[in-house]
């Protein structure tokens, strides 16, 4: 009964019970046995990645902290995608991992997982976003509990930003660590504004020339921003670009906040001696 | 409060002894399970339980009214405002935004420019299977087809109960509230069917639908027009089978936990991916939807009574706005549409949806699953894409057929033939297996479902994606 849909009626028993039985029982078996397989099957691939990556002379760039970052390598691998000459030269590393913060160390523990990046991937720059779940109680490498709104949780979760950032440094990739945009909720803004004037403070107080705050992606030029569902895209037509969870970004809303970046990502690179330029020069004169 | 979490787990676990132990107390046990259907709500956001509340309220009372008219345009007035006022709540949260953005763009291509104001509130989880439920109680009072219930408890029940709350099936109101007179006898829970649903459903949300999603399917729908030709077919293929992995999983658990509870809930899917017309698939596919736009719209609007083209437009009508109703977009608008047209392209040829095999030949009924099976994938493509664009670029490139590579995995294609097992396997497999289970020893009855979950949990990819139908 794996695969039936419904309720049904009228259960009937086969007039080969016998053999009805073991096939299903065997089809069952190894349809556990492949799923039991399935986290194994993907460590070869991994493995296979992690060679490929060390053999490469592309650049590489991962993308890792929460799912809001998965919104932004996804616009980015859109405009390597659309450019021959970039996806010759640039490999992108998708490493999201949603519902996840620097709040909860016991489930996981983001320095630990840049140092696991580092060491597969190993990109010459990371783009980083977290704190979209961070409203919560603080369990430290340690397994150590804050509660969240204690008096001391924001020292605590300052001594987390802290460690995550020192890993990032430790990979000697450059590091972009992109500021949380404006949600739908008040409360979360509230929080966000403060979460991203402590993400521009620890980084200017680590003063490591690889590691730069990148303010949050705005739909408004000036003034205060606030969250719009709907907004223009790039030829001007009004199109939803946040999710209707108030938080993410839609397809077109990955495409803005991805314009927004890539020439980040491409200064940052400038300076680091990775030039982009051929690659750019020979689409805008495709575009030409 | 997904249903393959722990947390999940955990509340079933409490609700479920409790259930049964109310049982001869019928009322304290409905007033339990009103309690945990709103704290299921809860947990996604407090706030919409009054959402739940104010609509149970507005239309136990709308019932009793239309109930209270002797005159039909009496009756009618009240039923008429109910309905605008349960369709008004779904339009302003699910709808409004986007039609404003039709609107401001429609003028902006003429040159004109029009301030509409846009808002900014969350929609409330499961809105559209809310209005449903609501819609079912009212206008089957009306229609006199069920007497209004007095008791305001019921109502509540019936609109808020968790297993159907989220995703459906949507349970037609006189179905449901004849099983909350009186205790239910355990006797007729069906123990096997229900284990076996629910642990297939967490099978093929977890496995299957999560696999095929995360390993193939999402990027080739992200970036189509960077995928070569070859895995757009796959990827229609493959979100075929997602989405009835996906959307099957959440209503067989849905059915199943109903029916531990000691409820009954409609079958939903039944092998629509077998259908040999597209009115057949409609009778396979999220049966409990196509019965109600029947019932509810395509009936009331004429249905067949007014000639030819009448039921054509009535048709057209119907599936253009069920197609709506699964989601604020012109994609969701289109792809409605083009069933309704292939359900009125088979009303002109003639092609019913009851011909079997024996009844048309096998070569015919062969080529209509050929026909209608390609269509069916096909629109998906437009259900899916998340943008005008997006599905231009697909086709685009899809039918260019410039590149036959793939970046499907042996592990991707293993999953995709499992998840095509779920067509091919003939029922009464399973239905031995249940009934073994049945028959089972206690000790077995209670290790089975815990190892199955335990290997489900090990084998699952990290995180648990929403379940698609959520979003309507």
């Amino acid at each position: 009964m794996v695969f039936r849909s419904g309720a049904g009626s009228g259960i009937g028993m086969s007039d080969r019970p016998r053999r009805a039985f073991g096939a299903a029982s065997a089809l069952g078996a190894a349809c556990l046995i492949l799923s039991l397989i399935a986290p194994l099957a993907a460590t070869p691939c991994r493995a296979a990645a992690t060679a490929g990556a060390e053999a490469s002379s592309k650049i590489r760039i991962a993308f890792a902290g929460d799912s809001i970052v998965d919104n932004y390598w996804s616009g980015i691998e859109r405009i390597v995608d659309a450019n021959p000459c970039l996806k010759n030269t640039v490999e992108l590393g998708r490493y999201a991992k949603n519902g996840t913060g620097l709040t909860r160390g016991d489930r996981v523990y983001w320095p630990r997982e840049i140092r696991r990046i580092d060491d597969g991937f190993k990109p010459t720059l990371s783009v980083l976003s977290i704190g979209l779940n961070d409203q919560q109680f603080i369990v430290d490498g340690n397994g150590a509990r804050t509660a969240w709104g204690a008096p001391d949780w924001t020292d605590k979760y300052h001594h987390e930003l802290n460690e995550f950032l020192k890993a990032a440094v430790a990979t000697k990739a450059i590091v972009l660590m992109v500021g949380m945009p404006a949600m739908r909720e008040a409360r979360d803004n509230a929080d966000i504004d403060d979460k991203n004037a402590m993400f521009a403070e620890a980084i200017a107080a680590l003063g490591d020339p690889n590691l730069h705050y990148i303010a949050p992606w705005r739909l408004h030029a000036a003034g205060t921003e606030t969250f719009a569902s709907y907004g223009p895209d790039k030829s001007g037509r009004l199109v939803q670009i946040r999710t209707p969870d108030g938080q993410h970004f839609t397809v077109a809303g990955e495409d803005l906040a991805a314009d927004y970046l890539f020439p980040k990502i491409v200064e940052a690179l400038d300076a680091a001696g990775k030039n982009l330029d051929q690659c750019l020069t020979k689409q805008s004169k495709d575009e030409q | 409060m997904l249903f393959p979490t722990i947390g999940f787990a955990v509340f079933f676990a409490v609700v479920f002894p409790i259930t049964w132990l109310l049982n001869a107390h019928n009322t304290w046990k409905k007033v339990f399970l009103v309690a945990a259907s709103y704290y299921f709500y809860a947990a996604w956001r407090p706030e919409f339980t009054l959402l739940l509340l104010v609509s149970s309220v507005f239309n136990y009372g709308a019932a009793l009214l239309i109930d209270h008219f002797k005159y039909r345009a009496q009756r009618l007035t009240v039923l008429w405002i109910a309905v605008a006022a349960n369709l008004g709540l779904l339009g302003y949260f699910k709808y409004y935004n986007f039609f404003a953005a039709s609107l401001i763009n429609a003028f902006a291509a003429a040159g004109m420019k029009v301030d509409i104001g846009f808002i900014e509130v969350a929609l409330p989880i499961a809105i559209s299977f809310l209005t449903f439920h609501a819609l079912s109680y009212i206008i089957d009072v009306h229609r006199r087809v069920l007497a209004p219930t007095t008791s305001l408890l019921d109502v509540m029940f019936y609109i808020g109960f968790f297993p159907h709350l989220i995703a459906g099936p949507i349970v037609r109101a006189n179905k449901f509230l004849a099983q909350t007179v009186g205790p239910r006898d355990p006797a007729h829970i069906r123990l096997g069917q229900s284990v076996f649903l629910i642990l297939g459903g967490l099978f093929k949300k977890v496995i299957i639908a999560n696999y095929l999603s995360t390993g193939f399917v999402d990027g080739v729908f992200r970036d189509p027009t960077a995928s070569s030709s070859l895995d757009l077919i796959f990827g229609m293929y493959a979100f075929a089978l997602v989405i009835y992995c996906d959307f099957s999983a959440y209503t067989d658990i849905a059915i199943g936990v109903a029916n531990l509870l000691g409820y009954e809930f409609p079958q939903n899917f039944n092998y629509p991916y077998r259908a040999t017309s597209v009115q057949d698939f409609w009778r396979r596919w999220h049966m409990s939807l196509s019965s109600w736009l029947r019932d509810y719209l395509y009936i009331p609007l004429g249905g067949s009574k007014f000639g030819t083209l009448a039921t054509y437009r009535n048709i057209m009508i119907t599936m253009a706005l069920g197609g709506l109703w699964h989601g604020a977009s012109w994609a969701f608008l289109i792809w409605g549409s083009l069933h309704g047209s292939a359900l009125v392209i088979e009303r002109v040829l003639g092609i019913t949806g009851d011909h079997t095999a024996t009844k048309r030949g096998k070569f015919a009924t062969a080529l209509g699953w050929l026909v209608t099976t390609q269509f069916v994938c096909l629109a998906w493509v437009f259900f899916h894409a998340p943008s005008t664009d997006a599905w231009l670029g697909y086709f685009a490139t899809m039918f260019k057929g410039q590149s036959w590579t793939t970046t499907m995995t042996p592990f991707v294609a293993a999953i995709f033939l499992l998840g095509a097992l779920s067509h091919i396997l003939p029922p009464r497999w399973f239905e031995t297996l249940e009934k073994r289970y049945d028959e089972a020893p206690l000790a077995v009855k209670v290790l089975v479902p815990f190892v199955v979950i335990y290997l489900i949990s090990v084998a699952a990819p990290a995180g648990i994606a929403p379940f698609i139908y959520f979003q309507f």
